[in-house]
């Protein structure tokens, strides 16, 4: 008899109470879910940014520019590949009067490269 | 990928893969299929309305973030309600309640009765659970509701109130005897023995 009586129990408890305000409820949820959300998704695009940044940051002070205006120039030794063109551009591009330009695109570069990265977390 | 109208005709364990996968719309369905039972539950273990509400959106959150621990081998409800009650569990503690635990004071029984059919039987049934309820002592109350309708077993509902097993077993039994006898038919049907949980 005990076992009738807790089954009946369990039944009664397993019926929920109806709220006349279950859709606004579910909907509370839902925006809290979406709030956090793009919350994650700013926090995170942010941090990549910085991180972004930061790499670019590090590219130019290691000096990686200068080592390719090297290898440009070790490189047009080789008979087969004629980087002399390349070089001009390059050097053309480091110019005093062209080299903001350049490090705002190096940093564009870098950012978008972040945040492709931090999306890609994200989905993972 | 499940479109978003086609949701509501997915099963409650498809809706959760979907969630773990990044789907909020899916796990908005499953919101909106148990959050009843889930405020519910929470009133019956002796929230206020609003704190139920606030417990039980905090449980939703909370299993959104756990989602991919949600295998199916139970049901989501059940998954989801155990959540909040341990939620509840855990805010009724720093309410220091604990000490109430100790002591119950004695029934105010009253025999009542049902005997109707279909929804409104089962209307009647939630009605009385209820009521019921309300006439129990807090800890009863709290350790009825955690074992029966929060699915824990005497044991986790011990290690959640940091009480004695003993203590959560006799609440337990307590509150079923009283339970019992004002949920009983008026011919009665004896005696009450308890369910050994886990």
């Amino acid at each position: 008899m005990a076992e009738v009586f807790e089954a009946r129990l369990d039944r009664m408890f397993a019926e929920p109470p109806a709220f006349e305000d279950a859709g606004v409820f579910a909907g509370h949820v839902q925006s809290k879910l979406n709030r956090n959300w793009a919350t994650r998704r700013l926090v995170i695009g942010a941090l990549g940014g910085i991180g972004g940044l930061i790499g670019v940051v590090q590219i130019v002070s290691s000096g990686v520019v200068g080592r390719m205006q090297n290898l440009a120039q070790g490189a047009h030794s080789f008979a087969s590949i004629d980087l002399r063109h390349w070089h001009g551009h390059l050097s053309a591009g480091l110019s005093p009067a062209t080299s903001g330009a350049a490090w705002l695109g190096l940093a564009a570069i870098g950012i978008a490269v972040a945040l492709a990265l931090s999306r890609l977390i994200e989905d993972l | 990928m499940a479109l978003k109208s086609t949701l509501p005709t997915l099963h409650d364990v498809e809706l959760a893969g979907l969630a773990a996968g990044g789907r909020r719309d899916a796990f908005g369905e499953l919101v909106r299929r148990h959050g009843s039972a889930v405020r519910g539950l929470l009133r019956r273990m002796g929230a206020e309305a609003a704190t139920a509400d606030d417990i039980a959106q905090d449980a939703f959150l909370a299993a959104f973030e756990q989602i991919t621990d949600f295998r199916g081998d139970g049901t989501f409800q059940s998954w989801v309600k155990r959540i909040a009650a341990r939620l509840y569990v855990r805010q009724w503690r720093k309410a220091a309640h604990v000490d109430l635990l100790a002591e119950t004071p004695e029934p105010d029984d009253a025999p009542r009765h049902d005997g109707q059919d279909g929804a409104a039987h089962r209307a009647a049934l939630r009605i009385d659970l209820d009521e019921a309820l309300r006439s129990l002592a807090e800890p009863e109350r709290l350790c009825v509701s955690l074992c029966y309708g929060g699915g824990l077993s005497h044991a986790e509902a011990a290690e959640a109130l940091n009480t004695p097993l003993g203590t959560v077993k006799s609440h337990v039994k307590r509150g079923l005897d009283k339970l019992r006898r004002r949920l009983a038919p008026p011919e009665g049907d004896g005696g009450v023995e308890r369910r050994v949980h886990g």
